[in-house]
């Protein structure tokens, strides 16, 4: 291990990415993770969207283990019994390079570090870092029981519960846990079902697949949660996203409620549970999901480290998309970049120009443009009236019960009205929801 | 509904796990805070239930643990400290 240049703390696709764009470039870097194999502590939603590894791995479509390409997005309002559910169609997203592909990571993320090992990466899996060496201000390496391992600068691509980064104080204001406000719980879990099955009862041809998202409006207690389903080859990704600052703070709601609940109320939904008729669970999994607004992410950078991916916060949601990947493969190939250009000097004044990469790119835009839209996603309305109201306005459209018919517009504003929202917060809602 | 009766410890079992020694465990629970917690949102938060409180005791078994952090966040009196297990050790997804 003589001469490593560049240390990467966890092989998810941001510091993998990082790792590839940084061995192209004749950089001696170190790949560590504390699975083994690599992948098999991984988990996300399960889409990932755009092609930015076609930045590294032009031909990573074809190569890589993909489930399906996704050529239908819905977004559905579930309330108790009813859903009213939008279905898009794009068929461009039907032809390459696709627009987003679902995918499991404990596969996914192997072959990832399998080409980093072949670009001639060092991957270090089953190793759990204790500690960053860190002398005059500066990180120098890491250590691992009595180990050190030294090299000229750090990436942390740690994920959402970056220890080493509470442990050493780099997250935001050198906080040493994070606040529930800022952080989502994602449960997910995997249903294998025949293949042939899923074909017919989604309208998918070969490799063809459905990404759907949902608000949830069935949920007790006022807990505030998200639903999503993606298509695999002959299983489906299910699961929530929950708020954690929606369970009341008291021992009689802790008594009873649960989040591993959330995900039975979806997956008991009528129309959620005629999809997944016929399927069979073979893993239950969980993650942490950032949710911190711009002014609370950490500082990407300091004397000789770099952050990237989910650990520095990087993940978009605005109540019907929510995106991780793309922004930590981005995040690591600018990390990269940055280490590439500062060319042997990786004090924080040097490291800067990370920062101006990250706002030069979709990354920094994307949530400086869309910081205001957590008013809605954290809105109570969305999720306890704004699915009953859809769901009883159409239905009273559609139903045909010997009384005369009414204007749709009227119907569902009545609805909504009927719901305990007046007319004039409903017009400062659809304010914020042109935000999204 | 059914729901309100569900057991997640039915449902965990399809996941696996390599389980370190108990005094390996990487996260471990002070319970004498737990006694004066207000809201023990730890257990409505863990998503394979691995805190229980019974008889006044705050009980907690780290083997089902998936490692998402969640009780360190909703435990803000301090009763929590988590470490990341040791290299290959916990849960370890197939599908992920």
């Amino acid at each position: 291990m003589e001469s490593i240049q560049v240390i990467i703390i966890g092989a998810g696709p941001g510091g993998t990415s990082a790792a590839i764009r940084l061995a192209q470039n004749g950089f001696k870097v170190a790949l560590i993770d504390r699975a083994m194999p690599v992948g098999s502590k991984n988990l996300s939603g399960g889409v990932l969207w755009g092609n930015d590894l076609a930045e590294i791995l032009p031909e990573w479509q074809e190569e890589a283990p993909i489930e399906r390409h996704i050529i239908n997005k819905k977004v559905g309002f579930l309330s108790n019994d009813d859903s009213t559910v939008l279905d898009f169609n794009f068929n461009e997203w039907n032809s390459k390079p696709y627009n987003g592909v679902s995918i499991l990571r404990a596969k996914f993320d192997d072959w990832l570090a399998s080409k980093a090992s072949e670009a001639g990466v060092a991957v270090l899996s089953g190793i759990t870092i204790d500690s960053l060496i860190i002398e005059n201000d500066q990180i120098k390496g890491v250590r691992q029981g009595n180990e050190e391992l030294r090299a000229d600068i750090v990436i942390l691509a740690e994920g959402a519960n970056p220890r080493l980064m509470l442990k050493h104080g780099l997250s935001f204001k050198g906080q040493k846990q994070f606040k529930r406000k800022d952080m989502m719980l994602g449960i997910k879990e995997v249903l294998t079902i025949d293949q042939k099955l899923l074909e017919e009862r989604f309208l998918l041809e070969k490799d063809q697949g459905i990404a759907g998202e949902f608000v949830l409006g069935n949920i007790p207690g006022g807990i505030k949660a998200g639903g999503f389903f993606y298509t695999n080859k002959s299983t489906i990704s299910l699961g929530v996203v929950i708020h954690l600052d929606s369970f009341p703070e008291d021992k009689a709601s802790s008594a009873q409620h649960r989040t591993y609940k959330v995900q039975e109320y979806f997956k008991n939904h009528p129309y959620i549970s005629r999809l997944i008729k016929d399927s069979t669970s073979i893993e239950y999994g969980a993650k942490l999901i950032p949710e911190m607004p711009i002014d609370r992410f950490p500082n990407f950078y300091g004397n000789g480290y770099l952050i990237v991916g989910d650990a520095a916060g990087f993940v978009f949601s605005n109540g019907i998309v929510i995106q991780g990947m793309n922004y930590a493969i981005k995040s690591g190939i600018l990390a990269a970049d940055t280490i590439i250009e500062a060319n042997g000097n990786y004090s924080a004044t040097k490291l800067a120009m990370y920062q101006k990469k990250l706002s030069n790119s979709y990354i920094l835009k994307d949530f400086k443009k869309f910081k205001n839209v957590k008013k809605m996603t954290k809105n109570s309305k969305l999720f306890e009236i704004y699915p009953k109201a859809i769901n009883t306005g159409f239905k009273e459209v559609f139903n045909t019960n010997g009384k005369s018919k009414n204007h749709a517009y009227k119907v569902i504003l009545k609805s909504f009205k009927n719901s305990g929202m007046g007319f004039l917060s409903l017009l400062k809602d659809s304010s914020k929801i042109r935000r999204i | 509904m059914e729901v309100i009766n569900f057991d997640i410890k039915n449902k965990i079992g399809v996941t696996s796990w390599e389980t370190d020694s108990h005094e390996n465990a990487h996260i471990v629970v002070n319970g004498n805070i737990c006694k004066n917690c207000p809201h023990h949102l730890c257990i409505a938060g863990c998503p394979t239930e691995c805190f229980k409180f019974y008889e006044n005791e705050m009980v907690f078994q780290y083997e089902d643990c998936v490692e998402c952090g969640t009780c360190d966040i909703m435990c803000d009196q301090g009763a929590v400290s988590w470490n990341n297990p040791r290299g290959t050790y916990g849960v370890k997804y197939s599908q992920g």
